[in-house]
């Protein structure tokens, strides 16, 4: 009996991984991106901003400088896509299943919710942004490092995984998709920021050495399947909840799903850095977005959303 | 405490010559040697604990504020096995006879032939459901989840001042006060014995498995919540999940063949038991209010074939009608053939029309109730009251004297609270929560409210009032 959830419940677990991650992401790209602007020339700073927000999917964002950016994404609760707003989001999730989380993963999600609507904080970001940047990410990590270490590996765990694993995939293509653009010549500095959005650049260092150019850049955060913030890493980690939730619910409809993360694993197992940049990067993106679209919708049409029939 | 200056009623701590009774004496050393600026300190601790759980509630009414956390305050009350042994034991009589006197006036109606009480008053109380006429109820238990609320008044006797045999709420400040003290004051716990409340989540679904209609050895139990916009969904949140079971919403389930399912991530799944959280009138939208969205179509027709349990029933709160209060000490005597062990608080009905002209005359001293209304709403108190408030009260009496009764104005007991730097008396009640299935369980504590404002005699959470931690002691000590 205890493996019943609540079609509703798993809506709010899945939404719960999404705005986690995506808080996550956010605050670290802000910090990233805003702390290597600092060295850069009037010009490329505007487009190094114009870049920052296509990432964070906010193109359209009427900002005056980085300054004024950073403010916006990272604490303007009117902002639905600042950290401060994904962290009331997940955080709302959250309460409404509050009996089936851990009251550890709870009582941090609301502390951190409690931290971003404070002055306390708004002034640390207006004196300290790196000292701000540090604690949002460190509480945030420490919500994922609740939820792996208080929380059976049952539903709600693989439906809270399967949010979390394709929002990262989805936030790494535009990510990936917004700096290996060719639209501007790039240089070392961006491709470190590149790197470090992902937290990647220690591990690069330790696997392919210190030259940094886009075919590596593809080998590494595109095809690498040990990373955790590489796009085959976390289609494996997708793949794996999804194959859980499936069994564990005794789901029998799952084989079209199965069948697209199936392939689209295969597009990445197979792949080469070369081919990709040789090809159509733009096209690949677009169809793996899709692809990720059409499996956030199956899995609402199999657990979530599903039509009763007697 | 040196500075405390109790008023001219009963109070817990002291005795009428300022002497700590015996069973306070600990407390009284423990918070003097404690000093005031540790007080502070473990006060903002507790504060922070309160936060971080997200001990919330919602106050009605305020757009910015909808939650927030439910005051406090963090000197214990504490009561004696013997007085404990004596609340107990009148509650379990009380919900045995209320019990009783709903499965009657829902069947054959022999306390009306019989003449105890008026056929008027069960007749035209709101919350006598003609729908539930004839409805043979799961293992004929009509209440299984109480919260009654005692007084103390200056004699130092307690009183019930209400039964509440709705869907009573507050028991989850209970169980997280506890947890907050335990880590407060871990010393002060070991100066006593104080009985453990842990168990309430187990009772209650003990409680709710026995009242199954089904057959099978695991029937599948529910809480059934508004919504996270409802006043007491931490409330709602928490006991589910103490109890292992699904918090369920309306639009969660759906019935079909009088067969109440769950939508779940695996199909649909049969419901047994439902702990509903959810008023009467919203529960399904067929039988009651058609325009309630938070209830399930067809409910209350599985319900009525035995095909779900309901906690609690359907229409029992025609025996917590203020006006039907007045009677129970009557119905008591009536079913059970014995004397009550809580004697009821004094309480005039005013359809009789020399108790109304009595009250009308005296309202500046009396307490005049709404008898529909709960958590402190549609009141007057007398003395507190100006003449304006009284002479709109005696209209609204004289139009419809059915929807009030009048009580004496009780003079509450009071308790020492830590409010700013220093410990004052306020007044307090005591909500104990008793269930009922296959027996009675009552968990040793319950939930003390406290009216927070110099003065108040009103402990409701609505009307700026706060709660504290319960001890009840496991042996006198002598």
């Amino acid at each position: 009996m205890n493996n019943t959830m609540l079609s509703r419940v798993a809506d709010h677990l899945y939404w719960f991984g999404r705005y986690v991650e995506r808080a996550e992401h956010t605050a670290r790209v802000l910090n990233v991106q805003a702390h290597l602007a600092l060295e850069e020339s009037t010009e490329r700073r505007k487009r190094k901003l114009a870049d920052m927000l296509k990432a964070l999917r906010q193109p359209d964002l009427e900002v005056k400088d980085f300054e004024d950016a950073a403010y916006q994404m990272a604490l303007d609760p009117q902002n639905f896509a600042s950290v401060r707003s994904c962290v009331r989001m997940a955080r709302e999730n959250a309460r409404q299943v509050r009996e089936r989380i851990s009251s550890e993963m709870w009582t941090q999600i609301n502390r951190i919710h409690l931290s971003v609507s404070s002055s306390e904080q708004a002034e640390l970001f207006q004196n300290r942004p790196n000292q701000f940047y540090y604690e949002v990410l460190t509480e945030l990590h420490l919500v994922s490092g609740l939820t792996d270490s208080t929380v059976s590996r049952d539903q709600a765990w693989h439906f809270v995984q399967v949010g979390r694993w394709l929002e990262r995939s989805g936030l790494l293509v535009t990510l990936l998709e917004t700096y290996l653009q060719e639209s501007w010549e790039k240089n070392y500095l961006d491709w470190l920021g590149l790197l470090k959005c992902a937290t990647a650049f220690e591990a690069f260092r330790k696997t392919l050495g210190v030259e940094l150019n886009p075919i590596k850049l593809i080998d590494f955060l595109m095809l690498n399947d040990r990373f955790p913030h590489a796009l085959h890493f976390s289609l494996l980690q997708l793949r794996r909840a999804l194959s859980e939730l499936a069994s564990e619910t005794e789901n029998r409809k799952s084989k079209e799903l199965d069948r697209l993360v199936g392939k689209m694993h295969h597009d990445l197992e197979y792949a080469r850095a070369e081919e990709i940049l040789g090809g159509d990067l733009l096209e690949f993106f677009n169809r793996y977005r899709q692809d990720l679209m059409a499996v956030h919708s199956m899995v609402y049409g199999l657990y979530i959303s599903w039509e009763v029939e007697f | 405490m040196n500075s405390y200056v109790p008023e001219k009623t009963y109070d817990e701590m002291f005795d009428p010559q300022g002497q700590a009774r015996p069973h306070y004496a600990s407390l009284q050393n423990f918070f003097g040697e404690l000093g005031a600026e540790e007080l502070q300190r473990r006060r903002r601790a507790a504060d922070l604990s309160f936060l971080h759980q997200g001990v919330t509630f919602t106050v009605y009414g305020h757009e910015d504020s909808t939650e927030k956390v439910f005051p406090y305050d963090i000197v214990p009350r504490i009561i004696t096995a013997r007085e404990w042994n004596q609340i107990e034991e009148g509650l379990k009589q009380r919900i045995t006879a209320l019990n009783l006197f709903l499965s009657d006036i829902y069947h054959v109606g022999k306390i009306i032939k019989d003449k105890v009480l008026p056929a008027h008053l069960i007749y035209s109380c709101r919350h006598y459901l003609r729908q539930m006429r004839g409805v043979k109820v799961p293992k004929n238990v009509y209440v299984s989840i109480v919260g009654t609320d005692l007084v103390r008044a200056d004699d130092g006797q307690f009183y019930v001042l209400e039964d509440n045999l709705r869907v009573p709420s507050g028991v989850s400040y209970m169980l997280a006060n506890r947890k907050v003290m335990r880590e407060t004051f871990p010393t002060l716990f070991s100066k006593y014995e104080v009985r453990s409340v842990d168990s309430y989540s187990q009772a209650l679904l003990m409680t709710l498995r026995s009242l199954s209609n089904l057959h099978h050895a695991e029937p599948t139990v529910v809480v059934l919540t508004p919504g996270i916009y409802n006043s007491a969904y931490y409330e709602h949140a928490l006991l589910a999940r103490e109890m292992g079971v699904q918090l369920v919403e309306g639009r969660d389930l759906l019935v079909h063949d009088n067969v109440v399912y769950m939508k779940t991530t695996s199909g649909l799944r049969r419901v047994d038991v439902i702990y509903r959280r959810l008023d009467d009138d919203f529960i399904d939208p067929l039988a009651f209010r058609p325009d309630s969205a938070l209830g399930v179509p067809g409910l209350f027709n599985a319900y009525r074939h035995g095909k779900v349990t309901l906690a609690n029933s359907i229409g029992t709160g025609v025996a917590d009608d203020k006006a039907l209060y007045a009677y129970v000490p009557q119905i008591i005597k009536y079913y059970l053939k014995q004397d009550p062990i809580l004697p009821n608080v004094q309480t005039y009905i005013l359809t009789d029309p020399k108790q109304r002209e009595h009250v009308l005359a005296n309202i500046d001293k009396l307490v005049i109730k709404a008898v529909g209304e709960s958590g402190g709403y549609g009141m007057l108190i007398g003395p507190h009251s100006t003449k304006k408030e009284q002479e709109e009260m005696a209209a609204a009496v004289r139009k419809e004297p059915r929807n009030f009764i009048a009580q004496p104005t009780l003079d509450l007991s009071q308790a020492p609270c830590q409010i700013g730097e220093s410990l004052v008396p306020r007044r307090i009640d005591l909500r104990p929560y008793v269930l009922y299935g296959e027996k009675i369980r009552i968990v040793p504590g319950g939930l003390t409210r406290v009216a927070l404002k110099e003065g108040s005699l009103v402990v409701n959470s609505s009307q700026g009032g706060g709660s504290k931690d319960t001890w009840v002691l496991a042996e006198d000590k002598q």
